[in-house]
């Protein structure tokens, strides 16, 4: 553009420069060569006349010459010397016949041997003289005619005529001679006016470019710049400092690109934060435009992808080119669109992109092209993807989570309705879970609950669905159940796989599962109902024993029921101050000295039957085992102080822990305080725990250390029913443990509990740890123990637990003092 | 080198070495003790002395290049302006071979006696010809006799066709005959000149310079058409053979042999048919048969009595 106005500037003052310069010579030289011209013909003609003039000349003289020549053998009738002399003649001039002629004007001879002329009269020009030869032109040539004489005497004639050809060739040659003259000097004139065209053109050029630079080269300046700009490239900078207006005109198209380069970039960081790029389409020219975003869309860059259609198809996945390319058709322009398609980027990586666009008209209205945006949401789609998987699969096992198995249950009940079957649900608790998570961790349970899930997801088919409900619980949806025997074989196949061990790390870890049951739609119509159902079930099969499944019934609708006013009386128990403590005695077996009590939790509700083996595991699992066991620890501590001034002075008092309790980070605090507060010495305390919450972990090993080091006394409940690991025993200061009443009850007449209850005695003598036998009744059972060595006993046989008061009377009335000790004063023998 | 260049080239050297001996073995050695072979001829057109040297310039050479090979020296072509001359110089040895027509042979002949025509020369064509006496058509004249008193036009006095067999043969009529500017009272003799070309004769005859001429019968059919049908021949010779080729009777006969040989073989060769061609049209020549002698007896014997009525 910027040299097309320089060219044309020059182009304009050239032509114009040279057409006058031009015009001016050419009317001279037109002027100069007309005259030229005329001198030529001038010149032509007198030469041509000079020329002729001096032929006849020559011819006049030669006549004199050839007459004497040819006077004797004429006059001596020599015709062979006449011959010769004619063909001598003819040698010398342009004859095209030479007739001599005798005195009478007849033919003697014309130099042919033939001489067929012989004889003929010739007519001679009547001023024809001796003296006076004779020169006539014809149409062809020149005719001679002179007297053959000498002096006075006539021999005869000659009458010759000469060809003019050569004279013709002559002044042909000699015209031929001016006109190349003529043409060379017109052909040198040509040339001299060529070169001085030539010149003028150059000059003309010259000043033409000359006076176009000046005038055009702001321009072409400010359009290369405008070129610039329009090409995208706003970092050029005019390259000179222009006066006037042009100079205020560049100082705009500066100002203009900065702004625009400025706006360029800040659309540019705009897309690039809002991850958009955008692209416009011109169908005319099916040009594709796009900003500088959308080479990071397909990780590019501009000089690498010339944004063309065919260039952005062959980035896009081949199961969307065609869809992408329908898109640019003209014809199928005509309102908004959209659509996500996947490009696999320079780099081989995948990226979803979401492109939007819509028509754009020309003046007329008419369809002219597209624009756009291109969007990056291929982490959107994937953060889609997976929140839709968090939302319906548990992350732990990557089993379906509660509500998509809510979904799969209510499609299963559609399917069952349409095909006639049934569906199972079963509802899986493990059992004993809780103390496995409390023992080994949440990590070991996290754990053993994606095992778990492995080994139901392999009892099952494929068609049915096992899903987490959360915690331990498990469902199991079985589809076509035509048979309910069938749903029993999975529930016995399930329970199976799940008493194998299980390897937790460097542990073999046993658990097993109670199972739920219920059916579509014999025993619910809804979803929510068969859930119900299935869990009241699970829990009847935990009272059954664990490890069992039990189907529903609608009895057990019942019970539920009750556990669930169970729990809402205990929520209440506690602000009602319906707790109570009881304390049972602990006696040597030898002596009857009572050494200590333990305080056990009475609930004195409206409903009798509730025992604490009923309300106990409500309180755990909804958690109010806690502030309960706080006001347990309390009042244990407390009461074992208002006892002191009564004489029970160094009475001990053992109180019940759950591993919830134990694992509480406060829990040593805690028991640190109430010792404080209630100034009980801490060997007059002793801490009562399971065999399960004796299992090895890092938190159950710092709680045990910190026992020993607080001074408070560790027992061991319910020995024998558990893992009744030894290693405990021996890795930590256990002071005492407590016989199951379990073996005790039948000790006499069961030899299994007999043998275990001795083998207890006799491991805890040999390690030194005192033995308590719990639920002696009989003398029978006294007397085994004794008979075994067990050293301390607990139960009815003794004392029933009683209220404080209660105690503290039964001390008074069944026990004797001696020396600050109180010693039962039944029968232990 | 010189030994190499020998037996590279030895097969062509050798070749040379024996056409050398070859050569030598036929050629007659003692030849070269002979003074050169000298031709004469007599230059017809005095007006243009080398006009005999380009007639006979040709036929010299190739003689001259033949004659070389049997090692006879050649000299100069010998050319002479008359008759005279010719005799002179045959008398003094200076000529050892003469091409001329057979009066001039004759005469020179019987003037020297060393002459020996050997030789017949086909010149301009003709073996032989015969002279023609014409009048023009229109003129009472019909026998040599009625040429009584009339005047004659010969050619030159150097012609046997147009002089000396005519004068032979109207003296043999026992005509008197004299030339035309002889000053004598006899009115019946016939007075003759010279017009220096055939040509001339007859446009003397036909423009009535002359009552008569004669020439041989070659010369008459060269007449112009223009002319000649306005002559009549009214007479006409015995033949005569064409020109004759003679040598000095002094030559060695083996030199006579070499050019009698090589004259006569000439025309078998291209670029001797050239040499002949530019020597007055000659065609061959060829040895005088027994008639040929004869007829050069008879001519002899006419040529001795016209020079006893001289």
């Amino acid at each position: 553009m910027n040299s097309r106005i320089a060219v044309r500037h020059a182009f304009l003052c050239t032509v114009l420069l040279t057409l006058v310069v031009s015009g001016v010579l050419v009317t001279a030289g037109f002027l100069a060569f007309n005259q030229l011209q005329v001198l030529k013909t001038q010149l032509s003609e007198m030469l041509r006349t000079g020329y002729l003039q001096n032929q006849e000349q020559v011819l006049l003289n030669n006549s004199a010459f050839l007459s004497n020549r040819l006077f004797n053998p004429l006059f001596n009738l020599d015709v062979g010397v006449l011959n010769e002399e004619i063909a001598q003649i003819k040698t010398w001039l342009p004859v095209r016949t030479f007739l001599v002629l005798d005195n009478q004007g007849q033919v003697l001879t014309d130099g042919s041997e033939e001489n067929t002329r012989y004889g003929q009269p010739v007519q001679l020009p009547s001023e024809l003289d001796m003296l006076t030869p004779v020169i006539a032109r014809t149409s062809d040539g020149i005719e001679l005619s002179f007297v053959i004489g000498y002096v006075d005497e006539i021999a005869g004639f000659a009458k010759v005529d000469l060809s003019d050809d050569a004279m013709r060739q002559s002044l042909t040659s000699l015209e031929q001679d001016v006109d190349n003259s003529w043409s060379n000097f017109s052909r040198s004139l040509l040339n001299i006016a060529l070169l001085t065209l030539v010149a003028i053109l150059l000059l003309s050029m010259l000043i033409g470019w000359r006076l176009s630079k000046s005038l055009s080269h702001p321009l072409a300046v400010m359009n290369e710049a405008a070129r610039q700009f329009a090409q995208g490239n706003l970092s050029y900078r005019l390259p000179v400092h222009l006066a006037g207006e042009f100079g205020e005109l560049a100082g705009s198209l500066s100002t203009m690109a900065n702004n625009l380069r400025r706006s360029n970039e800040v659309l540019a960081k705009a897309q690039e934060i809002a991850g958009v790029g955008s692209w416009e389409w011109h169908t005319d020219s099916n040009q594709l435009l796009w900003s500088d975003y959308v080479y990071q869309l397909f990780g590019t860059d501009r000089q690498a992808m010339e944004p063309t259609l065919n260039n952005l198809i062959q980035y896009v996945k081949f199961a969307d080119q065609e869809r992408v390319r329908n898109l640019f058709h003209r014809s199928t322009l005509s309102a908004p669109f959209e659509t996500e398609f996947t490009v696999q980027r320079a780099d081989g990586s995948e990226r979803t992109l979401y492109l939007r666009g819509e028509p754009t008209a020309d003046a007329n209205g008419a369809i002219s092209g597209a624009l756009g945006t291109l969007q990056d949401i291929t982490e959107r789609r994937q953060a889609e993807e997976k929140l839709a998987y968090l939302a319906n699969y548990d992350t732990l096992t990557y089993l379906p989570n509660r509500y998509l198995f809510q979904d799969r249950l209510k499609h299963a009940m559609l399917r069952a309705d349409r095909e006639g079957t049934q569906v199972a649900l079963l509802f899986l608790d493990l059992d004993h879970f809780k103390s496995v998570n409390d023992a080994l961790g949440h990590g070991a349970g996290d754990e053993l609950l994606k095992l778990a899930a492995t080994r139901l997801l392999g009892a099952v088919r494929s068609s049915d669905t096992v899903a987490r409900l959360g915690g331990d619980e498990f469902t199991l949806i079985l589809e076509h159940v035509v048979q309910v025997s069938s749903v029993a074989a999975v529930a016995e196949k399930v329970l199976d796989r799940l008493t194998s061990s299980f390897t937790l790390g460097s542990r073999e870890i046993f658990i097993s599962a109670s199972i739920g049951v219920t059916l579509y739609p014999s025993d619910a119509t809804d979803s929510n109902t068969l859930l119900k159902n299935a869990d009241t079930a699970m829990y009847r099969a935990k009272a059954q024993g664990r490890n069992s499944y039990f189907f529903y019934t609608a009895d057990l609708n019942q019970q539920t029921q009750e556990r669930l006013a169970l729990e809402n009386s205990l929520r209440g128990a506690f602000a009602r101050k319906e707790f109570m403590l009881y304390f049972q005695p602990q006696i040597y077996l030898e002596s009857g000295k009572l050494v200590g009590v333990e305080a056990l939790l009475r609930w004195h509700s409206q409903d009798p039957s509730i025992t604490p083996d009923r309300f106990i595991p409500v309180l755990e699992d909804t958690g109010l085992i806690i502030p309960v066991g706080e006001w347990v620890l309390e009042q244990a501590c407390a009461q074992i102080q208002d006892w002191r001034p009564h004489g029970l002075r160094e009475l001990r008092v053992s109180v019940n822990f759950s591993a919830r309790q134990i694992h509480q980070r406060e829990f040593l605090a805690l028991l640190q305080t109430t010792l404080a507060k209630t100034n009980l010495p801490a060997e007059f305390f002793e801490v009562e725990i399971t065999e399960s919450t004796l299992l090895d972990t890092a938190a159950s090993t710092e709680v045990l250390n910190r026992l020993q080091d607080i001074g408070v006394r560790l027992a061991i409940d319910d020995f024998g029913t558990g893992y009744s690991s030894l290693t405990y025993l021996k890795r930590f200061y256990v002071d005492t443990l407590k016989v199951d009443g379990s073996f005790v009850r039948d000790i006499a007449i069961d030899p299994d509990d007999a043998a275990i209850t001795s083998a207890i005695i006799g491991l805890s003598q040999s390690l030194g740890i005192e033995v308590i036998a719990e639920g002696v009744e009989t003398a029978d059972q006294v007397e085994f123990l004794r008979h075994h060595g067990c050293k301390l006993v607990q139960g009815y046989y003794v004392s029933e637990p009683l209220p404080a008061d209660e105690f503290l009377r039964w001390v008074k009335e069944q026990c004797a003092e001696e020396e600050g000790y109180y010693y039962w004063q039944g029968t232990l023998e | 080198m010189t030994w190499r260049f020998i037996t590279r080239h030895f097969h062509w050297l050798a070749g040379l070495v024996l056409g050398v001996l070859f050569h030598l073995a036929h050629a007659d050695p003692t030849l070269t003790a002979f003074p050169p072979f000298r031709l004469g001829i007599v230059n017809e057109r005095l007006d243009r002395p080398d006009f005999a040297l380009r007639q006979y310039g040709k036929l010299h050479a190739r003689l001259l290049e033949t004659l070389a090979r049997h090692n006879i020296q050649t000299a100069p072509l010998v050319v002479s302006d008359d008759m005279a001359k010719i005799a002179e110089k045959f008398t003094s040895g200076a000529l050892d071979a003469v091409i001329e027509g057979v009066m001039p042979t004759l005469r020179i002949q019987q003037r020297t006696g060393v002459l020996e025509p050997t030789l017949l020369v086909w010149r301009k064509g003709q073996r032989q010809y015969h002279s023609v006496f014409f009048v023009r058509k229109d003129s009472p004249f019909d026998t040599l006799e009625s040429l009584r008193g009339q005047t004659i036009v010969f050619e030159s006095p150097r012609s046997t066709s147009a002089f000396f067999v005519p004068l032979v043969t109207l003296k043999g009529q026992g005509l008197s005959v004299l030339p035309a500017t002889t000053e004598t009272l006899d009115a019946g003799a016939v007075r003759y000149e010279f017009a220096e070309s055939e040509l001339n004769q007859a446009y003397w005859v036909h423009r009535g310079k002359a009552h008569a001429g004669a020439f041989n019968d070659g010369d008459w059919q060269r007449v112009p058409e223009i002319i000649r049908k306005d002559l009549r021949i009214i007479a006409q010779t015995p033949p005569l053979l064409r020109w004759l080729f003679s040598f000095h009777t002094d030559v060695d006969p083996r030199i006579k042999q070499a050019v009698t040989e090589a004259l006569v073989a000439m025309h078998e060769t291209k670029p001797g048919r050239e040499a002949l061609q530019a020597a007055e049209n000659i065609v061959q020549f060829e040895p005088l048969s027994a008639a040929d002698i004869d007829s050069l007896a008879h001519w002899r014997k006419q040529l001795s009595h016209l020079d006893s009525t001289l």
